[in-house]
């Protein structure tokens, strides 16, 4: 139980109720402290390190108050209500009530929600401590990272779509500016096709939220209500809006170049987040709101997306065997990621959406690891490029460690973070789609050992001059590192302390009657 | 006991993770042997227990705890089992009991080659945690209750031995052997992974019907609710699982195995890290048993597909002749070292696949510590001469007399007396192919004959290789003085003697025959393995067969015979090159002609067929692993070039999707889409 509720019980008793305020406190916390960086001079150095500690601050808060949600609900998910939305996390307040169609201020969580809010929360956090090093822009970046933080937490918890829609083009500037002020290469470019990608993916959700509100005949922006039932055509059509959308921000092949060159073109905090968390909220919104929606509806088209998945895990796998650009190549795997989410989606069955959640998590979290130790490879030896690198365990085990310890976690070995997404996913869509799920595994394979040999042309071999004077990783660096490579390991070991909620979370999901 | 099998696997990942608080590498190898010594001692005691109390030895005592745990939603439950449920823990049966033991032992020894061997190693303290870290994963695995115990502790064997292998991460003859052996593992494990799949999407449903097994947390894996399920699946009392789906699982499972094991023809990851130092070979060869352990908690399954068993039987006697032959020709000592320890577990699996149960798995724990011995000796060799090519070594009676003695032990035990050549034939014409397993006997006749050559072949390069080493002089060579050459040093010569006594102790806790000891209460049921280590209710009894220890007995004459045979040919060919033209034959000393020729022509056709085979091994299946990879990369690289019009592409691509996304929204409105598979 957490305090805030307790706040509430106990006032209950004099008869006044105090609203639960954990999720507006983890959604709005994070843009606070960007207005309160916005008011802040940026002078000084002394300044400059007020405004990054303001900016850690501020990311801190926000994984405090996700941490409370998530605890919450993981304390709650034995009764059977953590991970269901509707619990104690719930605040709803009538907000757009005189128009046609009523809107309101609604926030929840679900397991689903759960899994990435934790992940978002955590890689911000981190990539806030990563950013201690950056001289450049501080308060551009601290103020478009807290922004940026705010429209994905609040993505994971609208249950309104107004309030959803709001967050996801909120989402939208923070990227564009991030990318053109820090970016490298065609940054102007990466930066528009970016922008265009997402306000399209925007205007298609909009174009479904409006199906839905006026054909459902609720006349109401209320996200809740599940499934939703359209007369006609209107569900399949809405299905595949916001199908489309979700499968865009996903980065999906063959929808992956827009997200792929962002993240090459960015620099290495920059990156960690976009490939980190933007595509986990594509994913998110699949799954919650296409599949959670109209989960027949997903059900018919199962094999549309094992064939996608297949297709995005061999051409991920393949396009890394030849990428040389080492942030590329990252990229590509967190494809193959989301080829084995789409496979779980195939799967459409409860332990196969638990897997996603699963997955999503560790994902978040390994795929981090990998593009901020690629940035700090890059800043430190001044090469982007693999085939430049070579026997950089020399100079910096610890780095070579963690990046060995994250290819194991990627490459699904047992007791780190991704083995249990693995196992869910495939064993929950084997029944529904054997070959599609042996070649998927073999696609993640062929990922994995691109990814251990990418290590070894990295790391080992011979000692080079040219990297005589490369640093290992400072404090700072072990801090930031340590918190993902730790929850990498803990998760990998105890995945069970999820498994309740995100198994509430998918059977609210595929049958929210039952739930 | 459960209770005590938790510390005997826990007190090895204890010591992991205090090497790493450990002040000094010295200190942290201290700690990690102490660790591991102790979970020797408390695995001694559990199975002494279960020796003396006969009763408590027929059923495992099982303790397990929760790991992960799901509900299937309603209607799922036609798919999936109703509690998705997996659990970990320990079960200490017979085969738990002693292999804990035998595997506690064997890493304690490998930590003490490395204490021996990598002083100074700037990889000292890594190696004692990583194969502390094995130690612990293999009694996981050995203990494991279930199959997905299995899969969890065999992935991380995995990673684990990657870690191992990249000792010498900065040189590259040792990083792409270990980046290939760990890719060959990981596509173990998913078969391995694939199974479990299987498993659910089979008999799901049915295994959640059945009621749960007493003592511990559910586990839907768990070998208790497996082996009745595939019995009651063999008789068709499971809906929609055949003998095609149960060949299918096993086929899975065995690849998987057989991986593990190194198995021609997945025995080039092995060899390939044989640049690796020997401590490192050692750990790595002795996680090897991990796939007869597998195999042997598999068996039911085997049992029930007997056509998959007689193929395994196949499978290991091909394997054991190919590996031996190829021992036969290889100069690098290393690398027989690492073949010899795949041959034996092939004849091991040649031994379960003829229904040995109890011979299998008797091979396997005299062969372990056999292997560890000549890895031993093979080190203590390499590090004397200062090479690891066998044709550069001779003379060591005259100088290494310990660790000549040593070989001499191996060779003899490797040649028949380790009585592994006995188990094997007489396993297999006890004809325990179960029913139905007998394809034709001309199978079984098959796996008999390879068998026999296995052992031949066996005896003939252990007696080739003791020759070798032991008489004549080095070679010369630059840089190496030969009265410089000594013996080893004294903590080698120890663990030379741990190995060959643990050896003896294998051997003669398997000797047939043996009954029963004392009566009453302290009653030992039996010392013999197959009394002790059986499958099913009844023991499988090796009696004594005399036949099959004449058998035994003239192929290890004809191998003794033959070994001498190449070594003198291999002088002759020596002698012959340095001028001598076979003026002067060497084999001439005694005998009549004809035999004189027989054995020249057998050695020199012997030699001929292992080069072959050596050849074969060089030249196709290593590279089959590097084609493998090209023909991947030639794909990527076909990608690359599409990539590089990837703009014109991916429009089309996209428009081609949302023409498919309209299409399918169409029919699926109006009810036409084809595809329903929910």
């Amino acid at each position: 139980m957490n305090f805030l509720a307790q706040t509430s019980s106990t006032a209950t008793t004099s008869g006044v109720t105090f609203p639960t305020l954990v999720l507006t406190a983890m959604v709005w916390s994070a843009v606070i402290f960007a207005l309160v960086a916005l008011l802040m001079p940026n002078q000084t150095q002394d300044q400059l390190r007020r405004m990054k500690s303001l900016g850690s601050t501020g990311a801190g808060a926000a994984l405090f108050f996700a941490i409370w949600a998530v605890e919450t609900q993981v304390s709650e998910a034995a009764a059977g209500t953590g991970g269901i939305p509707g619990g104690d996390l719930l605040e709803e307040h009538n907000w757009l009530s005189s128009f046609p169609i009523t809107s309101s201020y609604h926030l929840d969580v679900d397991g689903m929600a759960l899994s990435v809010i934790l992940v978002v929360s955590v890689v911000f956090f981190c990539a806030a401590l990563a950013a201690w090093r950056n001289q450049r822009h501080v308060k551009l970046l601290t103020v478009c990272l807290l922004t940026l933080e705010t429209a994905s937490l609040g993505i994971l918890a609208s249950y309104d779509w107004v309030l959803f829609l709001l967050f996801w083009t909120l989402a939208i500037a923070p990227v564009y500016v991030l990318a053109r002020a820090f970016g490298h290469g065609h940054r102007a470019r990466v930066a528009t096709r970016y922008a265009a990608t997402s306000l399209v993916s925007a205007g298609l959700l909009l174009l479904a939220a409006v199906l839905i509100a006026f054909q459902s005949g609720a006349h109401s922006f209320d996200m809740s209500t599940t499934p939703v039932s359209l007369p006609g055509d209107g569900e399949a059509v809405a299905f595949w809006l916001i199908t489309a959308a979700s499968l865009l921000a996903m980065a999906v092949v063959p929808l992956h170049g827009a997200l792929l060159d962002l993240e090459e073109d960015s620099t290495g905090v920059l990156s960690a987040i976009f490939a980190a968390v933007l595509p986990s909220l594509g994913a998110y919104t699949l799954v919650h709101v296409a599949v959670g929606f109209f989960p027949g509806t997903s059900g018919s088209f199962s094999l549309f997306f094992a064939v996608l998945a297949v297709v995005t895990v061999v051409w991920g796998g393949l396009a890394a065997l030849r990428t040389d650009d080492l942030r590329r190549l990252i990229g590509h795997v967190g494809t193959v990621f989301m080829g084995l989410v789409l496979l779980g989606v195939a799967g459409h069955t409860t332990i196969a959406i638990t897997g996603i959640m699963f997955l999503l998590l560790a994902r978040g979290l390994v795929i981090g690891v990998l593009m901020l130790l690629a940035s700090l490879i890059q800043e430190r030896t001044r090469r982007v490029h693999i085939s430049q690198l070579g026997g950089l365990a020399w100079q910096a085990p610890f780095l070579s460690a963690f990046w060995l310890l994250a290819t194991l976690a990627a490459a699904g070995v047992p007791l780190l973070a991704v083995f249990a997404g693995d196992f869910f996913i495939l064993t929950g869509s084997f029944p529904a789609h054997r070959w599609a799920s042996t070649v998927v595994l073999a696609g993640t394979l062929l990922a994995s050992g691109v990814l251990v040999w990418t290590s070894q042309r990295i790391f080992l071999g011979a000692s080079r001059d040219t990297f005589e004077r490369v640093r290992d990783l400072g404090p700072l660096e072990l801090t930031y590192l340590g918190i993902l490579v730790g929850l990498i390991v803990v998760i990998g070991v105890v995945p069970g302390h999820f498994a309740e909620v995100f198994q509430n979370g998918a059977g609210y999901i595929l049958f929210p009657g039952a739930a | 006991m459960g209770s005590f099998a938790w510390i005997i696997l826990l007190l090895p990942l204890a010591g992991c993770g205090a090497s790493f608080v450990a002040e000094t590498p010295r200190r942290a190898a201290h700690v990690c042997m102490t660790f591991l010594g102790m979970s020797l001692i408390v695995a001694l005691f559990v199975l002494g227990y279960r020796l003396v109390h006969e009763t408590t030895s027929i059923t495992p005592d099982i303790s397990t705890l929760n790991y992960l745990s799901l509900s299937p939603g309603p209607s799922e439950t036609t798919t999936f089992p109703s509690t998705f449920q997996v659990a970990v823990g320990v079960r200490v049966d017979n085969l738990s009991a002693s292999f804990m033991v035998l595997i506690s032992f064997l890493f304690l020894v490998v930590q003490g080659l490395g204490t021996a061997m990598l002083q100074r190693d700037a990889g000292y303290r890594r190696f004692f945690w990583a194969s502390s870290l094995l130690a612990t994963l293999m009694l996981g695995l050995v203990l494991s209750p279930g199959l997905f115990q299995v899969w969890l502790t065999l992935g991380a064997v995995s990673a684990t031995t990657l870690v191992l292998a990249l000792h010498y991460w900065h040189r590259r003859e040792t990083t792409s052997p270990a980046r290939r052996a760990f890719s060959v593992l990981l596509g173990a494990d998913a078969s391995l992974l694939l199974g479990l799949a299987y498993i659910i999407d089979k008999m799901g449903p049915y295994l959640g019907l059945r009621p749960q097994p007493v003592g511990g947390a559910l586990d839907i894996f768990d070998f208790r609710l497996l082996d009745p399920a595939w019995q009651a699946a063999a008789q068709g009392a499971v809906s929609h699982v055949g003998y095609r789906s149960l060949v299918i699982l096993t086929v899975l499972l065995a690849v998987a195995a057989l991986v593990h094991a190194a198995q021609a023809p997945f025995t080039g990851w092995l060899t390939g890290l044989r640049e690796a130092p020997l401590p490192v070979l050692g750990a790595i060869t002795m996680s090897l048993l991990a796939g007869v352990v597998v195999l042997a908690r598999i068996y039911t399954l085997l049992m029930v597909t007997p056509r998959v068993l007689s193929i395994l039987a196949v499978i290991g006697a091909v394997g054991a002749v190919w590996l031996s032959a190829a021992c036969l020709v290889s100069r690098d000592i290393y690398r027989v070292a690492l073949l010899f320890a795949s041959a034996q577990l092939a004849l091991a699996i040649t031994a379960m696949g003829a229904g040995g149960y109890s011979a299998g798995l008797l091979i396997t724990a005299v062969s372990a510590p056999l292997s560890l011995l000549l890895l031993v000796t093979a080190g203590s060799l390499a590090r004397a001469y200062r090479t690891r090519d066998i044709g550069e070594m001779g003379g060591a009676w005259q100088r290494m007399r310990h660790t000549s003695l040593s070989l001499g032990f191996w060779a003899f035990a490797a040649a028949g007396l380790d009585l592994v050549g006995y188990d094997v034939v007489s396993s297999i014409f006890l004809n325990r192919f179960p029913d139905n397993g007998q394809l034709t006997a001309w199978v079984r006749d098959l796996v008999a004959v390879l068998a026999i050559a296995a052992v031949v072949l066996t005896a003939l390069f252990a007696v080739r290789l003791l020759v070798t080493v032991c008489r004549g002089t080095p070679a010369v060579r630059r840089g190496f003085v030969v009265e410089k050459l000594t013996e080893a040093e004294p903590a080698l010569r120890t663990l030379q003697r741990w190995c060959a006594a643990a050896t003896v102790g294998a051997v003669v806790v398997g000797l047939p025959g043996i009954a029963a000891i004392g009566h009453g209460k302290g009653r030992v049921p039996a010392l013999t393995f197959s009394h002790w280590v059986y499958y099913g209710a009844n023991h499988q009894i090796l009696p004594v067969e005399w036949w099959a220890f004449a058998a035994v007995a003239v192929a290890l004459v004809v191998g003794v015979a033959g070994g001498v045979a190449v070594v003198r040919a291999e002088l002759t060919r020596r002698m012959a090159r340095l001028g001598l033209r076979l003026r002067i034959p060497t084999l001439t000393a005694t005998g009549p002609a004809a035999v004189r020729w027989a054995f020249a022509f057998g050695a020199r056709a012997g030699n001929a067929l292992a080069g072959e085979v050596v050849a074969f091994d060089h030249d196709l299946v290593e590279p089959l692993y590097d084609s493998a990879g090209e023909g991947i990369e030639v794909a990527a690289e076909a990608l690359e070039r599409v990539r590089a019009r990837r703009l014109g592409i991916a429009i089309g691509v996209m428009l081609a999707v949302i023409l498919l996304l309209v299409g399918a929204s169409v029919l699926a409105a109006g009810g036409h889409f084809p595809v329903h598979t929910t």
